[in-house]
């Protein structure tokens, strides 16, 4: 139903979009994107309590095409199809079983029209820009949660349609969101301006019969963006507040034995705060975040559900798969607080040496402030030969075995990656 | 005492006369002018960029970008890796469009966010009476060629260099060469127009190249091509929004 949505639209709207156009324009396509191909070996995190219902040492091999068509009609986009294909297969598995999974997602499939210079609109399945933050955007309640344990997924669109008003002091977009049911569709605004100078700000609001409503400030700041060496110096501030809860609570739920969810209703709020740097020449790029969320469980209720997870009493199983169904719903969301630190550089140096200048580093680190537990991702990515590149990957959990991250069903996983660029 | 302040006071009138004066009238007019004959105020062109260094590696980008005045979006169209990157700059604010995620973040005038010995205000810096405070200096003569030498102070502290001297050639009011100094005034690189086509007055196509002046071995080549005038261009296609919703930009080739 979702995707029939979303064909039904852009259909509708590429009828309409390419009739808005003289036909003797000449219409034009352009390709872009990339192929992956990846191998992964995991050890299992023997302490997880998702163990035994998940048992997670394995050898696994992925390809991937992500691509993009962009068809245009002389100075008017006319659209852009965004799609994965993907072939994930287990090659060995702890328990002997192998499986191969084909998959074809369609991220985003819309059309453009432009009214004259200042207005345009956009139908189709699309991701709505929101927020300032990198890991976690408290702002946006519209598009699929980012996961930031997962740096290789890529963020499917919703259909929607979303007109924009944009001129050189302000810009105004209004769009309606469309879900499969119809409780779940919503409409919203927002209302951005980078007037004040080294200042981008924004004000946006949402509203859907299931979700209630959502109000947020996105402010964007470069303090000392007049100070060469210090110019690339900014800070950013996320916050959202939300008649209702993202997530079913675990208020009750966290009672080992029973499986009620929580109520969603009751105000709630979150909230980020960012700052990221490059150092001028050496080109080394520090970007830091930390988050809250009202909604999060504290360290004791995460260890009751966590408990629970693990407990071997009648009726907890039957529990277990609800819980685990709303654990993945809020990948590093489960906690309070958050911080969020990553450091990448492009290249070692950038003085045309054959080696250096061809091997780079990207690192992050990301910590449950509520029961401290942490989850880092680091990769070597050399680029030897032209339009591609090879990425030498490892991505450790580390905590309790009540906490987070300290639960993820891998402890350890290597990823030797080769990307081909066209 | 009267006679010591009128003499100070005649001095001081007498001082603008003692500098070389301008022989084609207003040198900010006369800059504008050059700039024109480079890029029109209003137009679009393609640009191709190689980087040498010393040991012997290359490394070449290409991309086009529309300009008004002092707005300027360039967007990267090869390497493949680096499709979709744009640079936006609206007066003295620049941002970067990432090429894989199309997040849009703030950048500054003297980083280098596509590499090399070109600057975000290389890639984007079209109107020099904007920029600089400009002042003649006097004639010159450049590779053969009649110049006359401006002096370029930077309006701001943002801009990359402080002090730019231009020699332009007299015939064609083409740019031959820009030296480019630190604080110190110490030439930190310097470009000269290598070659140039002109068609109707100005250039249809300019090749300059880039040198380090502390490390001479290391270039940029840039070729200037395709430059066509536009009529209009709306002011909102250089705002943040319009970069972040990820459209073509309308005037690419």
């Amino acid at each position: 139903m979702h995707r029939a949505l979303a064909a039904a639209a852009c259909a509708a709207s590429l009828t309409f979009g390419t009739g808005a156009l003289p036909a003797e324009d000449l219409l034009s396509y352009k390709l872009s994107g990339e192929v992956d191909t990846e191998a992964t070996a995991s050890s299992e995190n023997t302490s997880s309590v998702f163990a035994s219902l998940a048992p997670f040492q394995e050898v696994s091999a992925e390809g991937l095409v992500d691509g993009k068509i962009a068809f245009s009609r002389k100075y008017t986009t006319l659209g852009l199809l965004d799609f994965t294909a993907q072939d994930a297969a287990v090659l060995s598995h702890q328990t002997g079983a192998t499986v191969e999974i084909p998959s074809l997602l369609i991220n985003e499939l819309y059309t453009d029209v432009n009214f004259g210079d200042l207005l345009y609109l956009r139908l189709g399945k699309q991701r709505l820009k929101w927020g300032a933050g990198f890991v976690y955007n408290p702002s946006d309640p519209v598009n699929p949660p980012k996961d930031s344990t997962a740096t290789r997924a890529v963020r499917e669109g919703v259909p929607a349609v979303k007109a924009e008003l944009i001129t050189p002091v302000v810009s105004f977009a209004g769009f309606g969101v469309f879900f499969d049911q119809l409780r779940e569709s919503g409409v919203g605004a927002r209302l951005s301006s980078s007037a004040l100078p080294g200042t981008d700000l924004s004000l946006s609001g949402y509203w859907s019969n299931s979700e209630s409503w959502t109000a947020a400030l996105n402010a964007s700041v470069a303090p000392l963006y007049e100070v060469p060496g210090w110019d690339t110096l900014q800070v950013w501030f996320e916050g959202g507040l939300s008649g209702r809860a993202r997530y079913a609570a675990f208020a009750d739920g966290s009672v080992a034995g029973s499986a009620v969810l929580g109520s969603y209703d009751g105000l709630q709020y979150s909230f980020l705060f960012g700052a990221s740097a490059t150092l001028p020449e050496i080109r080394t790029m520090v970007i830091t975040e930390y988050y809250h969320l009202s909604e999060g469980l504290g360290a004791s209720e995460l260890e009751a559900v966590y408990s629970a997870l693990g407990s071997s009493a009648p009726g907890v199983a039957a529990a277990s798969a609800a819980w685990l169904a709303e654990l993945a719903r809020r990948p590093a969301r489960q906690g309070k607080d958050y911080l969020f630190v990553s450091l990448t550089q492009p290249s070692i140096t950038d003085t045309g040496d054959p080696v250096l200048d061809k091997i780079g580093f990207r690192g992050s680190a990301l910590v449950s402030l509520t029961d401290l537990s942490s989850f880092v991702q680091a990769a070597i990515v050399t680029s030897f030969v032209a339009e591609s590149s090879v990425e030498l990957g490892l991505i450790w959990a580390q905590g309790g075995t009540m906490t987070e991250f300290g639960n993820s069903p891998a402890g350890i996983s290597g990823s030797i990656t080769v990307r081909v660029f066209f | 005492m009267k006679r010591v302040c009128a003499i100070v006071i005649a001095a001081a009138f007498c001082l603008p006369l003692a500098a070389e004066s301008f022989p084609e009238g207003d040198p900010l007019a006369y800059i504008d002018a050059v700039d024109s004959v480079m890029l029109p105020v209003n137009c679009k062109a393609r640009m191709a960029v190689v980087d040498t260094y010393s040991t012997g590696t290359d490394r070449s980008s290409e991309g086009f970008f529309v300009r008004k005045n002092n707005k300027v979006v360039w967007v990267a169209t090869a390497p493949a890796s680096q499709k979709n990157f744009a640079l936006l700059r609206s007066e003295d604010v620049f941002y970067e469009r990432f090429a894989t995620t199309n997040k849009v973040v703030k950048t500054s005038a003297t980083a280098s966010s596509r590499g090399g010995e070109t600057s975000n205000l290389d890639l984007t810096r079209f109107n020099t009476n904007l920029d600089y405070a400009a002042r003649y200096i006097g004639e010159e003569s450049l590779d053969g060629k009649a110049c006359y030498r401006f002096e370029l102070r930077a309006k701001n502290r943002k801009l990359a260099y402080s002090l730019v001297h231009l020699w332009v050639d007299k015939a064609t009011r083409m740019p031959v060469k820009k030296a480019f100094f630190a604080v110190s005034e110490k030439v930190l690189k310097y470009y000269t127009v290598t070659q140039s086509t002109m068609k109707d007055g100005r250039a249809a196509e300019v090749q300059m190249e880039y040198v380090d002046a502390l490390k001479p071995e290391d270039r940029s080549r840039i070729r200037l091509f395709d430059v066509t005038p536009l009529t209009t261009v709306p002011d909102q296609f250089f705002t943040k929004e319009y970069l972040e919703s990820g459209r073509l930009f309308p005037y690419d080739f």
